[in-house]
């Protein structure tokens, strides 16, 4: 596991997102964590930059690049 | 005349252009409309930014292109992305919207923001075709037979078996159109707003109608197949066409035998539309309001029936008959005008409160044609049209990050781009509108390649949105709302 970094909180939201998802995700930090892995993740954009290559690739057949 | 102050917009869900009177359809699914076309401004390529509904109306009601945001989101950012309703209620207009139950334009997909009233009618009852307590009990014993035909290999035999068993049962406790019918039609959206618009004394009114009436499963009103001489169609036959049609196992053969059929239905959906759409006109005028709006009758996007082998309109794809829709833009004191210049809806916004002399957002990505409408100016301009590919439920993060489909199209050549199969298109509408053959891959090089250089510079754009606020916003909403999400 890696390192972790402490932040600090207002105590009645985590009161709040506990009750709401505690459920679905159990603790606060297993949630936070899933949020942060999710919104970190960048498989949108290599998607976006392999589509672009793919393209590039064509304009280089092409002879325009 | 003074400039006209109230703008009311009529969005139909599947309506493709070719089947509207005023862009050449022989049956008569238009009639009102098409009278209208005479003292309207008719787009004859009016194109949608994607397909379907949630890859479509970001471009229509916010200006920004359907994967703008970002391919893994959908909806608009509600407290972020100005729309054509916050930019009117801004400047003093009341606004309204009602929506004949599309599950993709909600509140929860931030389509609510700037309407001072909203009705989705996603609550109504409908309910009339839940069947009792032994469905379920039947759905769990077809469940299990199902897989034991697939064990034993003889699936397809079951499936046919268990469909037609289904359709005896049908058969036995027959419903009528309105019971089958999954989604309130237009009379009852035509009669919420008329009510909203009995209310409306001075102040301009923005109002937003969304019709579902040619949808599937097609389900008409009786009385719209007997304007449109099916009324020997009977509920029964309808369930079963609708029934076939939906399966997707269906061989090509069988779709090919029932798609006169039922495209008669969808024919039939329209046709409801349009005499709503008249009904509605009547009522402005009795109020004294219609020739003080901008009438706007358009489409989200089209429907398949078999072109390129698909039904209906998913998964999405980017398809004349598909993308290609009918737009009519009444505008009280300017001239009745065609014209061919390809028009994306993603400027359809932006031209209309050019038209209404109120401001447009530095947000949206279309820009105004109104200058040039009134100027009688061509373009040719290209037009992006794009979706992810294999996208049946957007609710399903899988199923959003999958691949881009997309287009780019301008008057005359169309390039289709499948980044699934890394497949390239380039098609000459002129001279094959209906797409079915592909120019050989080393032609027309010089208009393939103005078109991959617009698409490269349409994806590298695309990038730049991520990281800000309504991405996060759009982000959580749909990851959280995940069905069945675990961490």
């Amino acid at each position: 596991m890696s390192a972790t970094r402490e932040v600090k909180l207002p105590e009645d939201l985590c009161k709040k997102v506990e009750q709401l998802y505690e459920k679905q995700f159990g603790a606060l930090d297993a949630f936070l964590t899933f949020i942060l892995e999710e919104l970190a993740c960048d498989n949108a954009t290599r998607a976006d930059q392999a589509e672009q290559r793919v393209i590039e690739e064509r304009l280089k057949d092409l002879g325009y690049i | 005349m003074s400039a006209p102050r109230s703008l009311i917009l009529i969005t139909v869900d599947c309506l493709r252009a070719d089947h509207v009177g005023f862009m050449g359809y022989t049956r008569p699914t238009t009639p009102f409309v098409e009278s209208l076309a005479a003292d309207s401004v008719i787009f004859n390529n009016a194109i949608a930014a994607g397909a379907p509904t949630y890859y479509s109306f970001p471009a229509i009601m916010a200006s920004r292109h359907p994967l703008g945001m970002g391919r893994d989101v959908i909806g608009l950012s509600p407290d972020d992305e100005p729309t054509l309703a916050t930019a009117l209620n801004q400047v003093g207009y009341a606004t309204a919207a009602f929506v004949a139950g599309n599950p993709y334009i909600t509140h929860r997909d931030g389509y609510t923001e700037g309407l001072d009233s909203f009705q989705d009618f996603l609550d109504d009852d409908n309910d009339e075709y839940q069947e009792k307590n032994n469905s379920s009990t039947r759905s769990r014993v077809n469940q299990l037979l199902r897989r034991a035909s697939n064990s034993l290999g003889v699936s397809s035999f079951y499936e046919e078996l268990h469909f037609r068993y289904s359709q005896k049962l049908v058969e036995r406790s027959p419903r009528t159109f309105a019971q089958l019918r999954r989604f309130p039609s237009a009379d009852v959206i035509i009669s919420h707003a008329s009510e909203w618009l009995e209310q409306r004394h001075d102040s301009p009114f923005f109002l937003w109608l969304h019709l579902m009436d040619p949808h599937g499963p097609y389900y008409p009103p009786q009385e719209a197949l007997d304007l449109m001489g099916h009324g020997e169609m009977t509920s029964i036959r309808a369930r079963y066409l609708n029934s076939c049609w939906n399966r997707a196992s269906l061989s090509i053969e069988r779709c090919q035998d029932i798609r006169g059929e039922v495209m008669s239905l969808y024919d039939s959906g329209i046709r409801w539309v349009d005499e709503q759409i008249g009904a509605l006109a009547k009522r402005l005028q009795s109020l004294g309001m219609w020739n003080d709006c901008v009438f706007v009758v358009t489409a989200d996007h089209g429907e398949e029936f078999l072109e390129h082998g698909g039904r209906m309109h998913t998964p999405p794809s980017v398809t004349e008959e598909l993308v290609h829709v009918p737009l009519l833009l009444r505008v009280p004191s300017i001239d009745r005008q065609r014209i061919n210049s390809p028009f994306s809806l993603l400027n359809l916004a932006p031209t209309l409160l050019d038209c209404l002399r109120v401001p447009v957002p530095v947000e949206f990505k279309g820009r105004s044609y109104w200058q040039k409408i009134r100027a009688g100016q061509d373009w040719n301009d290209e037009i992006i049209v794009e979706c992810i590919a294999g996208c049946r439920n957007p609710a399903r993060k899988k199923d959003r990050q999958g691949t881009r489909v997309m287009a780019v199209r301008e008057a005359r050549y169309k390039l289709v781009l499948d980044f699934s199969n890394r497949s390239e298109q380039l098609f000459d509408l002129q001279n094959d509108p209906e797409e079915l053959s592909p120019l050989p891959r080393g032609t027309e090089k010089t208009a393939r390649s103005r078109l991959l250089e617009r698409a490269r510079k349409h994806i590298a754009q695309a990038g730049n949105t991520e990281a800000t606020k309504p991405y996060v916003v759009l982000s959580l909403r749909n990851l959280v709302a995940e069905p069945g999400k675990q961490a």
